[in-house]
């Protein structure tokens, strides 16, 4: 038997029985799916919980790293305004390489896919309104001649993709 | 009422389900190190739920190094669901037992 704080255990892993430790009682143990009692199915719910917390905290990326990330999608968003092929190679480079630095880094890669209905929506809003950006920005460039547009364009996205993936972080 | 899966059923390997079910995909050494289990162990658990049909492996070169990485299948998060599904109606019924 195990126990480690700040880590998972609330089963012992090395065998294939849940622990109920009840004060004055000692440990019990059952391996029988059929005679579970509500205590341990509670046991095995919260294992499962925290083992779930502990993958999301890893997958979880450095503040930095989102704001870099984030950066760098702005710079797509203006560069691309901008009709500056070689800078739009180099900026999905850099996103590439920042997503591969995380993998590494953490071991693991999060779903690409949003988890739970208000998730989705966030991300079907955030890419309604980064296209609505690029949008403006192309008529603001393209009609009217504002050349700070692209630099206006991929600010606001990139500081919509910052906060978008702060709330990810929670 | 979903039955409890007895694949998933041990701790261990309903531990290994949760951990990859936020995940498209884990290094095998990050799971091993934050379950704190042995090589062996958790090996012996991946092959038990690979044969299911739960968790694939997946070996990449990384370094000059082989490395494995585990991930959930689509049946496995089905499972996974349909047993933690399980484990809150057990959960349930015994707070109603309580309360009566």
């Amino acid at each position: 038997m195990s126990f480690c704080i700040g880590k998972l255990y609330l089963a012992n892993m090395e065998t294939n029985n849940y622990i109920s430790f009840h004060i004055g009682k000692g440990l019990g143990m059952t391996d029988d799916a059929q005679k579970m009692s509500g205590a341990e199915a509670q046991e095995a719910l919260n294992a499962a919980r925290a083992a779930e917390d502990v993958s999301r905290k890893r997958a979880r990326m450095p503040l930095w790293l989102n704001a870099a990330m984030a950066a760098s999608v702005g710079a797509m968003v203006a560069v691309g305004l901008e009709d500056k092929t070689e800078l739009l190679i180099f900026c999905f480079v850099v996103v590439f390489g920042l997503l591969n630095y995380q993998r590494k880094r953490s071991g693991v890669v999060p779903l690409v896919r949003p988890e739970g209905g208000a998730n989705w929506l966030g991300l079907t809003g955030f890419i309604v309104v980064a296209l609505g950006v690029y949008a403006a920005g192309v008529y603001l460039t393209d009609n009217l001649g504002y050349t700070w547009a692209p630099l206006a364009a991929g600010g606001m996205v990139a500081g919509m993709a910052f906060v978008v993936s702060l709330s990810g972080r929670s | 009422m979903a039955a409890l899966d007895p694949v998933i059923h041990a701790p261990n390997r309903l531990q290994i389900c949760a951990f990859l079910s936020p995940l498209e995909e884990a290094e095998f050494q990050v799971l091993r190190d934050d379950l704190g289990v042995s090589d062996s162990v958790l090996s012996k658990h991946v092959k038990q739920l690979e044969d299911a049909g739960y968790i694939e492996q997946l070996k990449r070169k990384a370094g000059g190094r082989q490395r494995t990485w585990l991930a959930l299948t689509p049946e496995g998060r089905k499972a996974l669901r349909a047993h933690v599904a399980a484990l809150e109606v057990i959960v349930a019924a015994a707070k109603g037992v309580k309360a009566v």
